[in-house]
């Protein structure tokens, strides 16, 4: 199938096959899917359901900040670390070489991260259907899914970007530290206004805790913040980090 | 490939499916378990009543104003103290209050009703349908007064707080008259300042004034003269009251609001409001009351028996109020279209922004105090308002024109005088969803929760009177262990009854100065001059609310209660077993299966405990059917004494 792919250059053939090899990979690397897919997942049935304060509200919530945190991780690890490794190695060069064009590479880490995105989401709507007893209207669970998946975007960006300055020894632990701070204070681990007024301020200007706002909003659990500030933010955050991959990037090609 | 990912999507559009949807709330909510199957609540949260101290949380929310998804509202000393968007607020319950969920329930202020006559019990009914204020247009000074001085303390709980314009202004025979009162009647204008300073003296909020314009096409009664009427709302502004008019045609409605007056009662039926009197209505502010549900009842149209179709309703219902709604006024031959005019009026009112008030006109024949503004509010969003603008015209509309203070609002700061309904009355998907307001799970008066008063089938059908009780001693077990001096008597009482599987044994034992003998082994005369009862047994898991003890019937049975209000307190002397044990003394009222209880803690030393009857609260004492001694809530063995039964 591969020989054949080649012999005819399509283009589309060459984003579904780089995407379909890129998803094989990862599969193949337990050392990136069982984190990603276990940590919120983990985290939540404790939080969310096990330890739960509030029954009635608790396990809705918690299941929507979580999926936050869920979503992000894969935007981050399979970007930042991803593209980091494979400069390390050498592989992105290589590829920069071949005749692929580079949007097929970002393309498919992009669907790459949707598809583990859908997987997280879909176990997290799972568990807190059958043990934390969530109950949404048929309209809330798709929209939430659509922002969710959708809303890792802005942090493929992100990841891009690290992916491109860090080091490939050093991208794993980095992007953990921040990956791991960024989610709790953004009030994904436990509701936000459980935290102390100072971290509630800061929290304005992290992008996931914008992301969380959007998608309590489908559940009227946000703060009450309107959309278009919370789209903006992370507007924003996705340009300016496309920004800062492209410089990145070109600084790379002058060397 | 196309395979595999056509199979992720179908599985994905079938795990979409398959999530769970909130439930509607249904019927099944009502179980019927033995005992309890003559209580109309018993979903697990009307086990307990919450008083003074606790949190709503998630519950939809309208302050009389405006309208709050889902909030947290927080409860301390009787007063809200927060209101605040439920996002999990541990925060708040610091104090660790008791909670409670409103998820799928809507909390609304205590209802205004701006439009009724109280008499009797008129205040309790309506408290018992969630109405807390009641604007009376006309009673007898001595009913208003006496309950004008309750509503500004706290501790008016078991009555909607009263508002009063006592005595009507009227014509010699005019309406106002027939109903067999003593009233002042006014003759000419120079009568009119005495009438209002009398009123006021007698402890009129307001002065309400009857009056049917000259050139009105029909005169079903005299009125006084456009003069009278100008000269009584020239005295009462003088002296700040407002007054507001009862009129039965547009005409006199005009005439009323021209000169002066601040708002009108009933919206009339013989023709619809032209764009001249809402145009003046707008420009003088003034308000109306239309009154929708006595109009439907005038023009045979009543909305009685639909309420009284509701079993939930008629639980809640006296008999004396199942007879006003059964009532009808005599046909006196209205078109049964005229109605429509009225509707009419109300929606083109309503649209221009000019106020509407909800007023049921109770006890009217076809209304009651309480359930009537229900359908009232109803009707008025049948006339054209929106459920949102019904709601506000029987809650927030009021303070902001009737001198009532903050009632119609739940604020912070206010005392928390509300009530909790199952459902949401705001939903524009279902049509019948203004009905939602009779749905009420729980009812709040200044912070405590009322028990609301239960009407059983049986105790309609009874006649007998009632025995009346007098201080006394009931027993000391000196000579008998069921026998009492007043009652039926005393016998074991277990959930049994109710399908429990709870156990209790009783007996007598003597009391000796070395200490406790069983009556079997002492000698008979020594230990007779001073038996006591022994109570032990384990309450065991098998019914939601586990009893064992002993009951102590007041009349002959269950249905059939005693006047204990000549009775002050229950005196009692107990002790436990081995260890602290509580004790329950439940109270019934008869025919109804839910108890008042009260917890005494006993010791394992002898103590003399008084159970105060005149402090109940929500307690009605002259139709009292059982006295029971339990333990209850916790489970497992358990052993009381008990001595000396007394009333006080």
């Amino acid at each position: 199938m591969n020989s054949q792919a080649l012999d005819k250059p399509n283009l589309l053939n060459i984003y579904l096959l780089e995407a379909k090899t890129e998803t094989t990979r990862l599969l193949r690397t337990p050392g990136f899917s069982i984190p990603t897919l276990l940590f919120p997942i983990m985290f939540y049935t404790f939080f969310g359901i096990i330890f739960s304060m509030n029954p009635a509200t608790m396990p809705t919530y918690l299941m929507i900040t979580y999926a936050v945190f869920g979503v992000i991780g894969p935007a981050l690890f399979s970007f930042g670390v991803g593209i980091a490794i494979e400069r390390g190695q050498g592989w992105f060069d290589l590829k920069e070489v071949s005749p692929m064009p580079a949007s097929a590479y970002i393309i498919s880490r992009i669907s790459l991260t949707f598809i583990f995105a859908a997987v997280i989401v879909v176990l997290l709507f799972a568990i807190g259907a059958v043990f934390g007893g969530v109950q949404l209207m048929r309209w809330q669970w798709i929209s939430l899914f659509f922002i969710f998946v959708l809303g890792s975007l802005p942090f493929c960006a992100i990841g891009m970007t690290l992916g491109l300055y860090l080091k490939s020894s050093s991208a794993p632990a980095t992007v953990n530290l921040i990956y791991l701070p960024m989610g709790f204070l953004s009030g994904l681990w436990m509701p936000i206004n459980f935290l102390p007024e100072v971290m509630q301020q800061f929290a304005n200007i992290l992008p996931p805790y914008h992301l969380a706002q959007l998608a309590l909003k489908i559940t009227n659990m946000d703060l009450g913040f309107p959309v278009v500030l919370h789209l903006s933010v992370l507007a924003v955050y996705a340009l300016l980090f496309i920004v800062l991959a492209l410089k990145s990037y070109n600084k790379k090609d002058k060397q | 490939m196309s395979g595999k990912v056509f199979t992720i999507i179908i599985v994905l559009v079938a795990f979409f499916m398959v999530l769970p949807e909130p439930q509607q709330e249904s019927e099944s909510n009502v179980k019927t378990v033995g005992y309890a199957a003559t209580e109309t609540e018993t979903d697990e949260n009307n086990a307990e009543t919450f008083d003074n101290d606790f949190i709503i949380r998630n519950v939809r929310l309208y302050d009389g104003n405006q309208q709050f998804d889902s909030v947290d509202v927080a409860v301390v000393d009787g007063k809200i103290i927060k209101i605040e968007k439920s996002i999990i607020l541990k925060t708040i319950n610091k104090n660790d209050l008791r909670e409670l969920n409103g998820q799928g329930k809507t909390l609304l202020p205590g209802l205004v009703d701006a439009h009724t006559h109280a008499y009797q019990n008129a205040l309790s009914e309506a408290l018992n349908f969630g109405v807390t204020t009641e604007l009376d247009m006309f009673t007898m000074p001595e009913f208003a007064n006496t309950h004008q001085r309750k509503r500004d303390h706290a501790d008016n709980i078991l009555a909607a707080d009263l508002f009063s314009a006592t005595i009507l202004a009227t014509a010699p025979d005019g309406h106002g008259t027939q109903f067999g009162f003593d009233v002042p009647l006014l003759r000419s204008p120079d009568e009119a300042q005495l009438f209002v300073t009398q009123r006021i003296d007698q402890g009129a909020d307001y002065i309400k004034a009857v009056y049917n314009s000259a050139d009105a096409k029909q005169h079903f009664f005299p009125s006084i003269s456009k003069a009278i009427l100008q000269a009584l709302i020239t005295a009462a502004h003088r002296q700040d009251k407002m007054l507001v008019v009862h009129v039965d045609n547009l005409n006199s409605a005009r005439e009323a609001i021209s000169m002066g007056a601040n708002g009108i009662i009933h919206s009339f039926m013989d023709q619809v409001a032209d764009d001249a009197f809402i145009a003046l209505m707008q420009e003088r502010n003034a308000f109306i009351i239309p009154t929708l549900t006595v109009q439907a009842s005038f023009t045979q149209q009543s909305s009685g028996l639909a309420l009284l179709k509701s079993e939930t309703n008629l639980t809640y219902l006296n008999k004396l109020q199942r007879q006003q709604l059964k009532a009808n006024f005599p046909d006196f031959g209205i078109p049964k279209d005229n109605l429509k005019k009225a509707f009419e009026s109300v929606r083109k009112l309503s649209n221009a922004g000019v106020l509407i008030l909800a007023g049921s006109d109770a006890p009217n024949p076809g209304t009651t105090h309480g359930l009537s503004l229900h359908a009232e509010i109803e009707l008025l969003t049948q006339a054209g308002l929106t459920n949102e603008q019904a709601i506000h015209s029987a809650t927030g509309a009021a303070s902001k024109v009737f001198p009532i203070g903050e009632r119609g609002l739940l604020k912070v700061g206010n005392y928390a005088t509300m009530l909790l309904i199952d459902g949401n009355p705001f939903d524009s998907n279902r049509k019948d969803a203004i009905k939602d307001s009779q749905k009420i799970n729980r009812i709040w008066k200044n912070g405590v929760e009322f028990n609301r008063l239960v009407t059983t089938q049986s105790s309609i059908n009874s006649t007998a009177e009632t025995k009346k009780f007098s201080p006394g001693l009931i027993t000391d077990f000196n000579h008998q262990l069921t026998l009492t001096n007043m009652g039926s008597g005393l016998s074991k009482t277990t959930d049994q009854y109710a399908g429990g599987k709870s156990v209790v044994k009783v007996k007598l034992s003597a009391m000796s100065e070395r200490g406790l003998i069983d009556t079997s082994s002492s000698s008979a005369s020594s230990a007779a001059a001073n038996q006591y009862l022994h109570v032990s047994g384990e309450t065991r898991k098998g019914f939601m609310f586990p009893w064992a003890g002993i009951g102590y019937l007041l009349g002959k049975n269950m249905q059939n209660g005693v006047d204990l209000s000549a009775i002050k307190a229950i005196r009692f002397k107990a002790k436990a077993g081995a260890q602290t044990n509580k004790l329950s003394v439940l109270l019934f009222q008869s025919g109804n299966m839910q108890p008042i209880q009260k917890e005494f803690k006993l010791t394992t030393e002898w103590q003399t405990y008084r159970l105060e009857l005149n402090k109940l609260n929500r307690f009605n004492l002259s139709d009292v059917s059982n006295i029971s001694f339990v333990k209850s809530q916790s489970l497992g063995p358990f052993e009381f004494m008990l001595d000396d039964l007394y009333f006080e």
